[in-house]
């Protein structure tokens, strides 16, 4: 997919909070995301990364006219990037999942399976759910870990994002990390 | 954002900013015989201490197949961290004597990096789950990882002066064991 105008602008648009704006370039970054990955897994280059801000901005490139936007645009990309990763993420969790379940016709790509499957011990998608019920008691915690967690952010840049300070970001993210990992542990068989 | 929720994010801060010896007087103080609340906040202190490492490295571990050239001179920064001099090398990497003074505290430990090139998927995700091993490993006897940062291929801990630290045979320890060869 080349840089339109069209996705620019609603990108632009979706950073004004227009509702079919934000599904719009949700569904478009979730296909670009997804792609991107498919793509590196099928010429794996050496030394070449895979990193959550790395396709997130090879995905800003390809997608949006840079002369168009301003970084508070690109913040704002990246945001939502985050968003598309934690949803593909959880997607395929739940796929995964049902597969264990012995549910037919469902098939997991390989990509997926490869290059996004988690790394660590958490359970993408109870994850997901108990950050969809810390975002009702306190959602700039909730954004916080998605940026940080899915979208791969650093502390500087989350505050960007955020647009709060690096303190305030500090601050959330102990609490929400504590708060999660109660939840989680409590969730655990 | 509920009135209960900023008294707990209130309470749990600033008890984090206090030695652990004084948060129960300081919870006792504050929450003025309000038990649940008292035990609120404590439940999260304690999850908050076990919850190192937890949502740190992202999803992404097999994601991060990149490796960052090997930065082995002394006075190199590698993340938080500043190399002071090289305590050994292997053929997977080399293991190096870092410090880092920040927040008001001076901390040494040792850092462990692939070698430059050793990058394939398997070798880096072995790489990032044994990162996730150590940072969840919790024995008085172990020394624990270091916060690394986000996803590259070196991993810090507090320097153990010799492997044999372990007096107990719990899983945890040989995996401690097996980890701590390389400081």
């Amino acid at each position: 997919m080349a840089a339109t105008p069209d996705l620019t602008q609603t990108l632009l648009r979706s950073r004004r909070g227009e509702r079919e704006a934000l599904d719009e370039m949700l569904v478009a970054l979730y296909a670009e995301l997804r792609g991107l990955a498919a793509g590196y897994l099928r010429h794996e280059r050496v030394g070449h990364t895979l990193q959550p801000t790395a396709l997130a901005h090879e995905a800003f490139l390809r997608l949006v006219d840079q002369r168009a936007v301003s970084w508070q645009d690109r913040a704002h990309f990246l945001a939502l990037a985050a968003q598309a990763r934690r949803r593909i993420l959880a997607d395929q969790a739940r796929r995964r999942h049902a597969l264990k379940r012995g549910g037919d016709a469902v098939r997991v790509a390989l990509e997926d399976v490869e290059l996004l499957a988690p790394g660590g011990d958490v359970e993408i998608d109870a994850l997901d759910s108990a950050l969809e019920k810390l975002a009702a008691l306190d959602a700039r915690q909730a954004q916080i870990v998605e940026l940080r967690f899915f979208g791969g952010l650093t502390l500087e840049e989350t505050a960007e994002v955020v647009q709060v300070s690096l303190a305030t970001v500090k601050r959330d993210w102990l609490m929400a990390r504590a708060w999660l990992h109660r939840e989680l542990a409590e969730q655990a068989p | 954002m509920t009135e209960r929720w900023q008294t707990v994010s209130g309470l749990f801060e600033r008890a984090l900013a206090l030695p652990k010896g004084e948060r129960d007087r300081f919870l006792a103080e504050e929450c003025g015989g309000d038990e649940v609340l008292a035990a609120e906040v404590r439940s999260l202190l304690g999850h908050h201490d076990q919850a190192t490492g937890f949502l740190e490295y992202g999803p992404g571990g097999a994601m991060a197949s990149q490796v960052p050239r090997s930065d082995s001179s002394i006075g190199a920064a590698i993340g938080a961290w500043r190399v002071v001099r090289p305590l050994g090398e292997g053929g997977m990497g080399v293991v190096l004597l870092v410090e880092r003074a920040e927040g008001g505290f001076q901390q040494r430990g040792a850092l462990k990096q692939l070698r430059h090139g050793l990058g394939g998927d398997q070798l880096v995700r072995r790489f990032m789950r044994e990162r996730q091993i150590l940072a969840t490993l919790e024995h008085p006897n172990n020394s624990s990882a270091r916060s690394p940062r986000s996803a590259t291929s070196w991993c810090a801990r507090s320097r153990t002066r010799s492997s044999s630290t372990c007096t107990t045979r719990s899983r945890s320890c040989r995996a401690a064991r097996r980890c701590a060869r390389w400081c």
